[in-house]
C-alpha cells in the first residue's frame, strides 16, 4: 500500500512538472517577457541539469555564466573541443535558447563563451524588465 | 594569431576594422576605462597587430596583412546578434 501511495505521489509530481512548463508553441505566441522568464528560470528536473566534470550541476543560464568565468581551462576543454560543444547543445535543447546556442556553437574559447552568455543574459533581463 | 590574444584585445581589433580610431573613440565603443584601453592598445602595438596612422598619428588601425583574419574574428565575435529584437526562442 505504501508503495502504491508513493508511486501515485511521484506520478502527481511528474505531471505537475510537465503541466507547469510552457510548450514551445505557447512561447512563440507570447514573444516577450514570458519567454524571458522561462529562459532565465532554473531547469526543474535534475535529469536536465548540466553536470560539469566535477559533478557540479548547472541549472540556469545565469549559473552557466558564473561557472564559465570560474571554470579552469582543462574542464572547459572536456566539454568544448573539436568533436563536441556540450554548452551549445544544452542551451539549445534544454534551456531552449536557439540564438545563444547557435552563437556558442561557433565559439571555442572560454572567455568568448562567457562573454556571449553574459551579453545574452543581460539582454534577456533588460527585456524582461521592460514587460515587453 | 588569435590564440595569443585576450578577449579585450580581440574586441579592440574588431572595433578598428571599419576605420582608424583614437583611444577615446575605442574607449567609447568598448565601454572600457581610458587606462585599460591604453594598455590594450599598447599591447597590440607591441605585438605588431595594429599601427599608428601616418596622417593622424593619434589614431590606430589594423595592419593590412591581418585584416582577413580580423574579419573572420569579427564574424565570430559579433555580440549584436545576441541582442536582436526577435523572439528569444523562435528568433522570428
Amino acid at each position: 500500500m505504501n508503495f502504491v501511495e508513493s508511486f501515485v505521489e511521484k506520478l502527481k509530481k511528474e505531471m505537475n512538472f510537465f503541466s507547469k512548463r510552457i510548450s514551445h508553441y505557447e512561447l512563440q505566441r507570447t514573444n516577450g517577457s514570458e519567454c524571458a522568464s522561462v529562459l532565465l528560470s532554473e531547469v526543474k528536473h535534475p535529469d536536465h541539469y548540466f553536470y560539469l566534470n566535477s559533478n557540479l550541476p548547472i541549472k540556469s543560464l545565469c549559473e552557466l555564466s558564473e561557472h564559465l568565468n570560474e571554470m579552469d581551462e582543462e574542464s572547459f576543454k572536456n566539454h568544448v573541443n573539436e568533436e563536441r560543444n556540450d554548452f551549445s547543445s544544452w542551451v539549445s535543447n534544454t534551456i531552449g535558447d536557439k540564438t545563444l546556442g547557435k552563437k556558442l556553437s561557433e565559439l571555442k574559447e572560454k572567455d568568448e563563451m562567457a562573454k556571449a552568455v553574459q551579453v545574452r543574459v543581460d539582454y534577456i533581463k533588460r527585456r524582461a524588465e521592460q514587460n515587453y | 594569431m588569435n590564440m595569443q590574444l585576450s578577449l579585450k584585445e580581440k574586441e579592440v581589433l574588431v572595433s578598428l576594422l571599419d576605420k582608424p580610431k583614437s583611444i577615446e573613440e575605442i574607449q567609447n565603443k568598448m565601454f572600457f576605462g581610458f587606462n585599460e584601453t591604453r594598455e590594450v592598445v599598447r599591447e597590440l602595438l607591441k605585438k605588431k597587430h595594429i599601427k599608428k596612422e601616418e596622417s593622424f598619428p593619434t589614431t590606430y588601425s589594423v595592419k593590412k596583412e591581418l585584416r582577413k583574419q580580423v574579419r573572420e574574428l569579427k564574424r565570430r565575435i559579433d555580440w549584436a546578434e545576441l541582442i536582436n529584437d526577435a523572439c528569444f526562442v523562435c528568433n522570428q
